[in-house]
């Protein structure tokens, strides 16, 4: 029995003193890229389809100070003690110079809070909690819009629109941080600007919810017309597909806070048609950037462009120029060349503002529509409605 | 008639078996191996991961407490680890950024205690299959209203930026957890403490009455144990100890989440105290030391880790189902109902 | 509060549909519990894997019907496999194993099930017929929940009549109460554990492609549903059929009129229900360890 301890724990030891004891290997060759994205559980999509747009980013750009990206992807699971587990290892195994990607707010809240420890940039492509803003001076925010930017952005468009500033709006969110972030901060400008809200308490989902009929009777209930969204993108195929068959589609119009992917729009099919979102990219927009964008994407992952992989792509180049622009790999020269950074992508010109270290970008109110033939098999597109400019997002500076 | 067997003796001398040369020299080899982490493993990764390990560990014995030596299952004892880090990171960010580690070992361990007292209460009354679920269902009742309490808590975005406390003997500053270092031998000391406490208590009189409800709690109350206080007793002491993880955990990570007690945590720290070896109080730590180990290293090398951790789990419990550590009298049919 | 009629029917129908969703998926649980006494965890990702097959025989073109029926078939398949391979070997051994083990197995399946189709949510796409909004006088209620409703009787008395009225059922439940006595009579234990096993994947599988149509089909979902298995399992009584169905009704009216009333709180009162019925009940509202 002595020895099988003996054995075990003798083992354990020795393969602690195999793995390098010494700080991290320096390898001189490739610039190492830390990207922790959720790979697995509920976010898992977004988490695709960011990784993917920042290995597209990392393929076209190729090389940095004249070496090669090496780009590290972990997953972190959604959970913010594997996010921080992963930025450390990532910093201090693997010697990366930044940290760029992570998908939900908590997991980035937490890295954002190990920032002073870690001393490289961290760069978000998805986080969209308002706390992001000024938060650190190495964390960075840009690709995803802000729930403020957001909110503000579905604000315009429905009050530009003379169908659907009439409408009244039943308010739906998800119980967590995000979903209660996107309903008050839509509900709080909405009324501002005059738009009817049913519910200013706006109502909350649990995370669990799987069968949607008690929401959906609720609604009907209500006698509204319009319904603003805070539901999670893979979630939101499964409510319009109940709704649907409640025959409650046909008489609310649906606004999707919380911008649906397009591989889940891709899974409602039909049920999917007339939502209204705003989101920074469609692949509806015709432009040469837009349509160069989609067409290697598509290429390389044979899926159709999502949104979330065109902001993910505008935000590693983003990061990718500023360590150019530094001339070298200190984390403190990156992070004063991210500041006023600049990028005429996909969509656009996109600016990180000094102020805050946060994205200012141009976005597109979209309705969704039954696609015409497109090289990308794809039944769905977010037909763009409205062009919106940085300085009408906000926030201001 | 009067029982027997008083809680009175809990602080009796406990026997620490023969003494013998080899036991020296293996548990004083252990011990100069631990003390020397932080030299072996310079790097700051790993020496987190090893500060992990201890704090999992811990927690994983005091589930070992509970199961092992009480036998009584619990599926979310993580969530008493919650309850102490989610009231010192509470403290600390608003209370007393300065608070003594002295005084928030004891805020977070009379929480938990506090909180632990009526479920535990409620929970002995019934036993095994039945004990199991009611630890879901008020875990699952804790864990949510820490998930909406969001003005408190920060909901699922957590706290963060939660200060580090000093560690004070009188006015003499002995470390600042600022220091991952300092932070990992003050985990390895309280750690260290705690094993040797909960041994000595497991040994003594009042662990052999827990043993022998485990056994069999007909018999036991034959013999004139009150069963229900024992296992109360049992319940308190293993979530004391999950206290005392809970706040080694804030310490280390200066932040706290709604994870830590979410469903998954309380799955992962049965896994450890399995994998490790029941029964043993040892055993546990090991068990985490591979489960953390293998589930950072596996999903750093494959998106599809998840198929390799089924695998591990099957192969496991197939081939070396007494845990390493090797002891599985704790396991007895008595549980199903 | 809404008080309109369309509210108040439409919301019977959703308690009552709901339940016998959790029903028809929690039952193979149940059964494998109530006779072989093991608690299976596997079992969510049993039902994930029926959604998964009933997706890729419908989008190679299979009529639905004849989905519902080969997919069960194919998770029965496994089960069968996955008895043989590994769960029978610890079935001697104490509870704890049980669970790891078939814990280890749901996480392999989900591994698995992520592998071979991805992340990206699916839908079964149903005959036209099924997925129409038919009207109740003035009330539009989807058709499929109906459906739902209907698989879900004829699944129970399916099984009611199988267990209570045929010779192997009753060899079946007189194996969970006296196996002893059961092997002497010259049955074959391990065959009837064997195939109890395999039924209640089946009926996972049959769950799985009724559910898929509704909720999207996605590598989670198996343990999303399993809690709500388990919730059904306990409250109604180990190992009875009786009680299953009350306490599917009864976990679908909470939780659907919890979210009504109390949205962000209405798992909370569910719990609150198990404690209270585990509390004070612990063998659940009809359970008595025996298989009625």
């Amino acid at each position: 029995m002595k020895k099988v301890i003996f054995v075990t724990f003798a083992f354990f030891v020795c393969s602690l003193l195999l793995v390098p004891g010494n700080g991290w290997t320096q390898d001189k060759k490739p610039v190492k890229i830390g990207v922790p994205v959720t790979l697995s559980g509920m976010g898992a999509q977004v988490g695709v389809d960011n990784r993917n747009g920042i290995v597209l980013a990392a393929k076209h750009k190729k090389t940095v100070l004249g070496r090669p990206i090496e780009l590290i992807i972990e997953d972190e699971e959604g959970k913010p003690e594997v996010g921080v587990r992963k930025a450390e290892k990532l910093v201090f195994k693997d010697g990366c110079i930044a940290i760029l990607g992570v998908v939900f707010s908590n997991v980035g809240l937490a890295v954002a809070g190990e920032a002073d420890k870690l001393k490289v940039p961290f760069l978000t492509t998805n986080v969209m909690t308002p706390k992001f803003y000024g938060i650190n001076k190495y964390v960075f925010r840009c690709g995803q819009l802000a729930d403020d930017q957001t909110a503000m952005g579905h604000v315009m468009g429905i009050a530009a629109d003379p169908d659907l500033s009439k409408r009244t709006y039943y308010v739906l969110a998800d119980d967590y941080a995000w979903g209660h972030s996107c309903a008050e901060s839509f509900i709080d400008l909405a009324q501002k600007k005059g738009i009817k809200i049913s519910n200013p308490k706006y109502d909350n989902a649990a995370l669990t919810v799987a069968d949607w009929s008690p929401f959906i009777s609720k609604v009907s209930a209500a006698g509204v017309d319009g319904m603003y969204s805070c539901l999670r993108s893979p979630v939101i195929p499964r409510f319009t597909k109940q709704a649907y068959e409640f025959g409650l589609m046909k008489k609310i119009k649906v606004v999707a806070g919380g911008s649906p992917s397009e591989a889940d729009l891709e899974a409602g099919g039909e049920a999917e048609v007339g939502m209204v979102t705003v989101c920074c990219y469609s692949w509806d927009i015709d432009t040469p950037a837009s349509k160069q964008f989609a067409k290697a994407y598509w290429e390389e992952f044979k899926a159709v462009p999502p949104s979330q992989g065109a902001q993910a792509y505008v935000g590693a180049m983003m990061l990718f120029n500023a360590i150019e622009k530094a001339g070298s790999t200190d984390a403190d020269k990156i992070a004063n060349a991210l500041k006023g950074a600049t990028y005429n992508g996909p969509y656009g010109q996109v600016r990180i503002s000094p102020k805050d270290n946060s994205m200012r970008t141009p976005a597109v109110l979209t309705e969704t529509r039954l696609a015409p033939p497109n090289p990308y098999g794809a039944k769905i597109i977010k037909k763009v409605l409205v062009n919106l400019t940085p300085e009408q997002l906000g926030p201001p500076e | 008639m009067s029982d027997p067997i008083s809680i009175e003796k809990i602080t009796a001398v406990a026997d620490i078996g023969k003494f013998s040369w080899k036991m020296f020299a293996t548990i004083g080899t252990i011990l100069i191996l631990l003390f020397l982490v932080p030299w072996i493993l310079s790097n700051r990764f790993y020496l987190r991961l090893a500060t992990e390990i201890l704090i999992y560990g811990l927690l994983a014995m005091s589930l070992d407490v509970l199961l092992g030596y009480t036998g009584l299952l619990s599926f979310m004892h993580a969530v008493y680890m919650g309850i102490a880090a989610y009231t010192v990171g509470l403290y600390l960010k608003y209370v007393d950024p300065a608070a003594s580690i002295w005084l928030l070992m004891f805020l977070g361990v009379g929480a938990t205690v506090l909180i632990a007292f009526p479920i535990g209460w409620l929970q002995v009354r019934t036993g095994g299959f039945a004990f199991a679920l009611l630890t879901i269902a008020f875990g699952m009742m804790l864990y949510t209203i820490v998930w909406k309490a969001r003005n408190l808590t920060g909901g699922d975005d957590g706290l963060i930026g939660i200060p580090s406390p000093k560690v004070n003997l009188s006015s003499l500053v002995l470390a600042d957890c600022k220091d991952p270092t300092a932070v990992y031998f003050i985990t390895l000391i309280v750690v260290i403490l705690c094993f040797y406490l909960t041994r000595r208590i497991m040994r003594s009189p009042f662990g052999a009455v827990l043993e022998s409800i485990r056994e069999n709690e007909e018999r036991a109350s034959f013999v004139g144990i009150h069963v229900h206080r024992y296992k109360l007793w049992g319940w308190m002491l293993a979530c004391a100890l999950a206290g005392v993880s809970g706040v080694l955990l804030t310490i280390m990570k200066c932040s706290v989440s709604p994870t830590v007690m979410d469903p998954g945590a309380g799955g992962s720290v049965l896994m450890m105290a399995l994998l490790g070896g029941l029964g043993t109080l040892w055993g546990p730590f090991l068990g985490a030391g591979v489960f953390i180990f293998a589930q950072d290293y596996l999903s750093t090398m494959t998106e599809h880790w998840m198929i390799f951790l089924g695998l591990f789990l099957i192969v496991l419990v197939l081939f070396i189902p007494k845990g390493i550590a090797g002891f599985q009298e704790a396991l007895s049919p008595k549980k199903s109902e | 509060m809404p008080t309109d009629l369309t509210f108040w029917v439409q919301t019977f129908f959703n308690c009552l549909g709901l339940g016998s969703l959790l029903l028809l998926i929690a039952i193979g649980l149940n059964i494998i519990y109530g006779i072989n006494r093991i608690v299976n965890l596997a079992h969510g990702s049993l039902y994930a894997l029926g959604a998964y097959f009933g997706y890729t025989l419908v989008a190679k073109g299979l009529n639905f019907f004849l989905a519902l029926v080969l997919a069960p078939i194919l998770v029965f398949g496994i089960g069968l496999i996955l008895e043989r391979s590994i769960i029978a070997r610890i079935r001697t051994r104490p509870m704890l194993y049980t669970l790891i083990l078939t814990y280890g197995v749901s996480v392999l399946l989900d591994g698995l099930m992520k592998y071979f189709w991805g992340v990206q949510p699916r839908f079964i796409s149903t005959p036209s017929f099924l997925s129409q909004t038919i009207h109740l006088g003035s009330i539009p209620y989807p058709f499929y929940r109906f459906f739902i409703l209907i698989v879900t009787t004829a699944v129970m008395a399916g099984l009611m009549f199988l267990l209570g009225k045929t010779k192997m059922g009753i060899t079946m439940r007189a194996a969970s109460h006296i196996p002893e006595m059961v092997s002497v009579l010259g049955i074959n234990m391990n065959l009837v554990q064997v195939l109890v096993f395999g039924m209640g994947c089946f009926l996972a599988g049959i769950g799985g492609v009724i559910a898929g149509p509704l909720l999207t089909v996605y590598p989670m979902m198996g343990s999303e549903m399993l809690i709500s298995c388990f919730i059904v399992l306990v409250i109604g009584g180990l190992g009875s059929l009786k009680g299953a169905v009350i306490a599917a009704l009864l976990v679908g009216s909470v939780q659907t009129l919890g979210y009504i009333f109390i949205t962000d709180y209405a798992m909370v009162v569910v719990y609150v229900m198990m404690a209270i019925i585990l509390s004070f009940m612990p063998r659940g509202i009809l359970g008595e360890g025996k298989f009625e």
